[in-house]
């Protein structure tokens, strides 16, 4: 993305795949998580021009669910350290 | 053409349009009229939900602009519904069969034992039997799928962007069986294919869908392998021009790249620098999406001879400071594409 603006303004860039994930052969996680990469650099770069940053809800901590959650002594053991 | 979608938003995110399926999505319309399949309730609960699903994924990962993941197009092999879709409804083409060794079409000549032989030559392409037209008892129904989409995204608050294959890139795979068409020169059939995309696009645009995406003009290749075809390739020019012609409320997407990034490549040698000012200066629309990061972004000097070219027109209708989106009429904005990828369409 930074190489791109060397050469193109940021107000005439958009940000994209180079081409569709299809059907047949690719796997819907790594498409997910190729496209949260767009998503979370953008806002990289966002941040480097001074501008907002856009949510990401994959990226949100708060709603983040694959993980033990320490944070919930109710439900779950207490952590152990 | 206009900036609707991406008006005030500095760098718009978004996929180029399809996304893999679900694993539990395994119906097909196979040629089927929508109509018809929406009455099966397994097709039209799967065909729902699936769209849906595509919607949540896109919004959940962040993008600005999402898509309807090209989910009415089959599950077929290496992609083929990209342009068969249109292929099987459109008047004029029947009998898809194996091609024949007599075939005037160079892509399908590839050397037995190579997976471009074993896609292409399994694809299967109809007849050309009579005048290509749009056929309004199997229409191709971009606005109705356009419209299940949108409606699971309303709430996600994102604009729908529909993509579908360029009228022109689809002459080159058919023979012509029938004195409507000259077996040799492509531009009749491609002059008529235009005119029956271009029903289907303003039926889309007047639906209230604001991003359309016209994918693989077949300018970039004629410009790159056969820059000696100048009044072809201004024939092409004319008809794209055509085939989006009247959508002047809708953010005109052109989306191009060279076939199968991160799979068995159609091209060792392709660059765009023949076709920059076709796409620049020569097409209506307002957005180019160019493949970049497969060839290594060697391409993005190309741009810089275009910079001072771009109107300089208003630059502060955004809210967002200090440098906020500028827009311009019949220019281009241009694609640095951070991710390969791994499938064509």
């Amino acid at each position: 993305m930074r190489r791109c603006l060397k050469h193109i303004p940021a107000d005439k860039l958009i940000l994209s795949t180079d081409c569709g994930f299809g059907r047949q052969g690719f796997n819907r996680h790594l498409a997910f998580y190729k496209t949260a990469g767009i998503a979370m650099a953008r806002n990289l770069i966002l941040k480097e021009l001074g501008l907002p940053e856009r949510y990401v809800p994959v990226a949100d901590p708060r709603l983040a669910w694959d993980q033990l959650p320490d944070d919930e002594p109710h439900t779950h053991l207490p952590p152990l350290r | 053409m206009a900036f609707t979608a991406t008006r005030d938003l500095m760098l718009p995110a978004t996929v180029t349009g399809s996304w893999p399926r679900p694993r539990w999505y395994n119906q097909n319309l196979w040629g089927r009229p929508l109509d018809t399949a929406m009455m099966d309730p397994w097709f039209r609960e799967q065909f729902t939900d699936a769209h849906a699903v595509v919607v949540s994924d896109q919004a959940r990962a962040g993008l600005d602009i999402v898509t309807t993941g090209d989910y009415h197009l089959d599950e077929d092999v290496a992609g083929r519904s990209w342009h068969h879709y249109p292929l099987q409804r459109w008047k004029g083409l029947e009998h898809e069969e194996l091609q024949t060794a007599r075939t005037r079409s160079p892509l399908l000549s590839y050397p037995i034992g190579t997976m471009l032989d074993s896609i292409y030559k399994t694809w299967r392409w109809p007849r050309v039997v009579g005048k290509v037209a749009h056929d309004p008892k199997n229409p191709l129904e971009y606005a109705k799928i356009w419209r299940i989409t949108q409606q699971a995204a309303a709430a996600a608050g994102r604009p729908v962007k529909f993509g579908t294959c360029s009228a022109q890139v689809l002459a080159f795979f058919l023979d012509s069986h029938t004195p409507e068409y000259s077996l040799d020169d492509k531009q009749q059939l491609i002059w008529d294919m235009a005119g029956a995309m271009n029903l289907e696009l303003r039926q889309l645009a007047a639906s209230g869908c604001q991003v359309i995406q016209v994918e693989e003009p077949t300018l970039h290749f004629m410009a790159r392998y056969s820059p000696e075809k100048r009044e072809f390739i201004d024939f092409l020019v004319d008809a794209f021009n055509r085939e989006i012609e009247g959508l002047d409320n809708v953010e005109v997407w052109i989306h191009t790249c060279w076939g199968n990034p991160n799979m068995q490549k159609v091209f060792s040698d392709e660059s765009y620098a023949n076709s920059m000012a076709i796409y620049l200066e020569r097409l209506k629309g307002d957005v180019w999406t160019i493949e970049a990061t497969e060839n290594h972004l060697k391409e993005l000097p190309l741009f810089d001879a275009f910079k001072n070219s771009l109107p300089q027109e208003d630059r502060r209708r955004c809210h967002q400071p200090p440098d906020p989106p500028g827009r311009f009429p019949r220019g281009h904005r241009r694609t640095g594409a951070p991710l390969p990828q791994a499938h064509p369409r």
